[in-house]
């Protein structure tokens, strides 16, 4: 448990990437407290790191849309928050065991370019890849359950 | 931090402040308040967010949805005062391109009164 005091979670886990660096993940209800219980354990994590503010910024706007994402259409009781900071960049990659579903093969609405033809649903994955300097969908396979995996890559400066 | 929402009329022009961290939890909690508030009087709005922490896809669909209910009544809406932070998630998805920015209330009620 972490200084914020976190409830209702499955206690952070630090891990090891596989190549090296040091991540934590954290298991959440699929549930709408479950984006701040993330956001608390994502800046736990972040604060020794000393990150611009504006890049925290960009990650928990990122890990919004990600987190909310799943909630909302993934069917699914829980779902994984997984951080990990590198020099160049910090990935974030969010997990559920629900039904294979890629998000970026969904469509993209068109750029706004006049108030009243302006799509104003579908906005957070456009706002999550603007924001990413890369995301990548993986069907995780290897161990049960199967799981979807979303990571988004944001660079540190 | 709650989001807090007030809305005002002065002088013709309604004047939403919005406060704390507009994420989706919060959107959700105050969109209807923040709707009926501004498009049914049909006045020209400015919407402070100068104490807005966050921003998100709820938020910027509920500016510009509110945005566009208003402009269809004949009247304009802007917004003033974002942080920076806020200020690139709304350059972001060009949402400062079809909804005015400004950053003082005076440059925002003179754009919607104009």
């Amino acid at each position: 448990m972490t200084q914020h005091g976190r409830q209702g979670t499955v206690p952070d886990e630090a891990v090891t990437s596989r190549d090296g660096h040091k991540a934590v993940r954290i298991t959440l209800p699929s549930a709408m407290s479950a984006v701040e219980t993330g956001r608390l354990a994502m800046l736990d994590y972040l604060t020794p790191l000393a990150v611009d503010e504006m890049v925290i910024n960009r990650l928990e706007v990122v890990l919004e849309e990600l987190v909310t994402n799943v909630i909302r259409h993934g069917a699914v009781d829980s779902l994984t928050v997984e951080i990990c900071a590198r020099p160049e960049a910090i990935e974030l990659a969010v997990e559920d065991a629900g039904p294979e579903f890629n998000p970026l093969e969904s469509t993209t609405p068109s750029r706004f370019t006049t108030l009243e033809e302006a799509e104003v649903g579908g906005l957070g994955i456009p706002l999550v890849r603007r924001l990413s300097r890369s995301v990548r969908y993986e069907r995780v396979e290897d161990e049960e359950p199967a799981r979807n995996r979303l990571t988004a890559t944001i660079a540190r400066a | 931090m709650m989001t807090e929402l007030q809305i005002s009329n002065v002088d013709g022009v309604t004047r939403a402040t919005l406060q704390g961290r507009l994420d989706s939890g919060t959107v959700d909690r105050i969109e209807l308040s923040f709707t009926a508030g501004i498009v049914p009087v049909g006045k020209p709005a400015v919407v402070d967010l100068t104490e807005v922490t966050f921003l998100a896809s709820l938020g910027i669909r509920m500016l510009l949805s509110t945005a566009r209910a208003l402009d269809r009544r004949g009247a304009k809406l802007a917004l003033f005062g974002a942080n920076p932070a806020v200020l690139e998630i709304m350059e972001t998805v060009a949402l400062t391109e079809i909804v005015p920015v400004l950053q003082t209330e005076t440059e925002a009620v003179a754009l919607v009164t104009a």
